[in-house]
């Protein structure tokens, strides 16, 4: 099971995005804590690791912000941007710009509950969240 | 004065010529990349006129790679015999204290982490290291042990000495099975989740002069960030099948942490990241027409790194340009594609030398005698035979999901086997059930085979050398393996018993 905090501005406060996320995937998402007021709120919930990657990305797209546990940290000294940890993210965090210079995206970064571009690194550039 | 000519009269320029210019400040350099716009847009014969030389680049791991280094004498003298330099050993293939770094050797105390190519990086970074050695002590070399420490610039001779370097192309991994596997080719995502490729391409040293017109022993090179030279074809130059490559030596002494890199690859071992460029002089047409080379043009092999054999089954056919783009197409279907090399760096390599060029800091060589283009790569000669899973491999007793655990317990007694399994009516994989599995299942009430049988199932494919399927069963501490092909229709299956009976394990 995997941690994250969903949060989300007031105009999405009243639509019932959770449960028809729980009920599109049909998977059991346990809510930690919770804190709603008019002006939005957020919550701490709890999501079984094989869906983690899904949910995160339907819940983004529903508008909500979604903050993981620590995320990795990339030595840029280190780094000679050969691209190998590109393929390995499921989020697409890990990009090239145009001049072949490889491009961190926090917002999009699983953090530790994926890790996955950590082993994937030859310069060993990536910390693990 | 006599002029001797060395080039054929068909030749536009000369190398002479090209220096003199360099000399004079009216050189005109282009790098490999600019070269192809240019000849894209003003053709063949204005690039001829308006371009002296093309700067290339590559910047990858390259295993087969090292240096040479001597330590000096101690007082009173040691001949070593076996050395450490910050725990990674390394050789003694001389006198008494000449050493070689082998850049795949790894530290003993944190293997696959810190290995011979950090430990040439941090002495090209001025860094102390700890030299350890062991002798056995003759009558001149009386000692038998030493420890101290040392920095480049208490070496002798510190050359970096590389016996295959700078591959025209390499070939683009992928893996089949279901698990990831992790390669002197990268980590390699299960089914085909992602594909791994190496080289700069179009912008590959010996890429922009396919027949090695310019390139051979002698010719002066970029390396590491200093002046280097050919020394010859590499080993394993492979120069009909486009996959030439060379052998190069430098001085560390004058090289730069940014273009020599200690790395590791998870699990496989530890390597070093070498930046390497050659400037092609522009003698005539040809060498134009070559330096165009786009990488649209430049193919090379999917290969399935999911069998573990010499050759690897071959899944179809890409260039750099879709490589480069970022995904692929195998079978129809997107795979996400990214480099181990360093395309950027690659860049700067080029940008450098040609930088150098025009300010006076590098001069070009002709060959004293060009690579061979003519040597083939042969296979190691095996006087042993190999054993593979389809040598022993046997038909699996199997079941479908809709059968009773009564029947089922019946076959395994009349069969006296350990494992079932589980196949659909296309007799596609589903599942694996033990004996235990079913007495289990008997002795709690259960009735359904969906309930407790295994859909994770570790398998093996045919052409499987048998000690991959041994290190699996190992690894995952279970004793037998379905085989299946490439469609999941099971073939029949390996058991530990089989393994050992073979390999005596
Ligand atoms: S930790 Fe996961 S999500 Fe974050 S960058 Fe690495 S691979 Fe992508
Ligand atoms: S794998 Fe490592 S060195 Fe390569 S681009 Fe990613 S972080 Fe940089």
């Amino acid at each position: 099971m995997a941690k994250i905090l969903l949060k989300f501005s007031e105009s999405l406060v009243g639509k019932p995005i959770i449960s028809q996320i729980i009920m599109k995937y049909n998977v059991p998402i346990n809510i930690i804590t919770a804190n709603i007021t008019s002006k939005g709120g957020e919550f701490l919930a709890e999501i079984p690791d094989e869906i983690l990657v899904k949910l995160v990305k339907a819940f983004r797209k529903k508008g909500l912000i979604v903050t993981l546990p620590k995320l990795i940290d990339i030595d840029e000294k280190e780094c000679f941007s050969c691209g190998a940890c590109i393929t390995i993210c499921p989020v697409e965090a890990l990009v090239f710009d145009k001049d072949f210079s490889l491009v961190f995206d926090k917002e999009k970064c699983l953090g530790s509950t994926c890790n996955a571009c950590v082993d994937a690194c030859p310069a060993k550039a990536i910390t693990s969240g | 004065m006599e002029v001797i000519v060395i080039s054929s009269k068909k030749n536009f320029r000369t190398v002479k010529e090209i220096n003199d210019k360099i000399r004079n400040g009216d050189v005109q350099v282009l790098t490999a990349l600019e070269m192809k716009k240019l000849v894209e847009s003003s053709g063949v014969e204005v690039a001829l006129k308006e371009v002296d030389v093309v700067t290339t680049g590559t910047f990858g791991a390259m295993c087969s790679s090292g240096a040479l280094i001597n330590v000096g004498h101690s007082d009173p003298p040691i001949k070593i015999q076996r050395a450490w330099m910050n725990d990674v050993e390394v050789s003694h293939p001389g006198a008494a204290v000449d050493l070689f770094i082998g850049a795949t050797q790894m530290s003993e105390e944190q293997p696959f982490e810190y290995g011979g190519g950090h430990l040439i990086e941090d002495l090209i970074r001025g860094k102390e290291v700890e030299l350890r050695a062991t002798a056995y002590g003759t009558d001149c070399y009386p000692r038998t042990q030493i420890k101290t420490n040392l920095t480049k610039d208490d070496l002798n001779q510190f050359h970096l000495l590389n016996f295959r370097n700078c591959y025209q192309r390499y070939v683009c991994a992928v893996n089949s099975l279901d698990q990831t596997l992790y390669t002197y080719m990268g980590k390699l995502l299960p089914r085909f989740r992602n594909a791994n490729f190496s080289g700069a391409g179009e912008l590959n040293p010996l890429m922009n002069d396919l027949t090695y017109e310019t390139i051979g022993l002698g010719t002066r090179i970029f390396l590491g960030g200093a002046q280097g030279y050919v020394i010859s074809e590499g080993t394993q130059h492979d120069p009909k099948n486009r996959f030439g490559t060379i052998m190069v030596k430098g001085n560390c002494k004058q090289m730069s942490p940014e273009f020599i890199q200690g790395a590791s690859f998870t699990n496989y071992g530890t390597t070093l990241y070498v930046g390497l460029g050659i400037p092609i002089p522009i003698l005539n047409k040809d060498l134009v027409k070559k330096t165009a080379i786009r990488d649209e043009e430049i193919y090379t092999d999917i290969v399935d790194y999911g069998i573990p054999r010499r050759v690897r089954p071959k899944l179809g056919k890409v260039n750099y340009k879709e490589l480069k783009s970022g995904s692929i197409r195998i079978s129809g279907k997107k795979v996400k594609a990214s480099s181990l090399s360093s395309f950027k760096k690659a860049k700067q390599v080029s940008e450098l030398l040609k930088l150098w060029i025009e300010n006076q800091e590098f001069y070009l060589t002709t060959p004293i005698q060009r690579l061979p283009t003519d040597t083939e790569f042969k296979p190691m000669k095996q006087t042993q035979e190999t054993s593979f899973v389809s040598n022993v491999m046997h038909d699996a007793v199997t079941c479908t999901e809709d059968e009773e655990i009564q029947t089922i317990a019946n076959r395994i007694v009349t069969k006296s086997v350990n494992h079932i399994i589980v196949i659909n009516a296309d007799k596609k994989l589903r599942g694996i059930v033990t004996s235990w599995d079913i007495t289990k299942a008997m002795a709690e009430g259960k009735n359904e085979l969906s309930k407790f049988v295994t859909r994770r199932v570790i398998t093996a494919k045919p052409e499987e050398p048998l000690e991959t399927a041994s290190r699996k069963m190992a690894k995952y501490n279970i004793s037998a393996l379905p085989v299946i092909n490439r469609e999941r229709k099971v073939l029949g299956i390996v058991t530990a018993e089989d393994v050992s009976r073979l390999l005596g394990k």
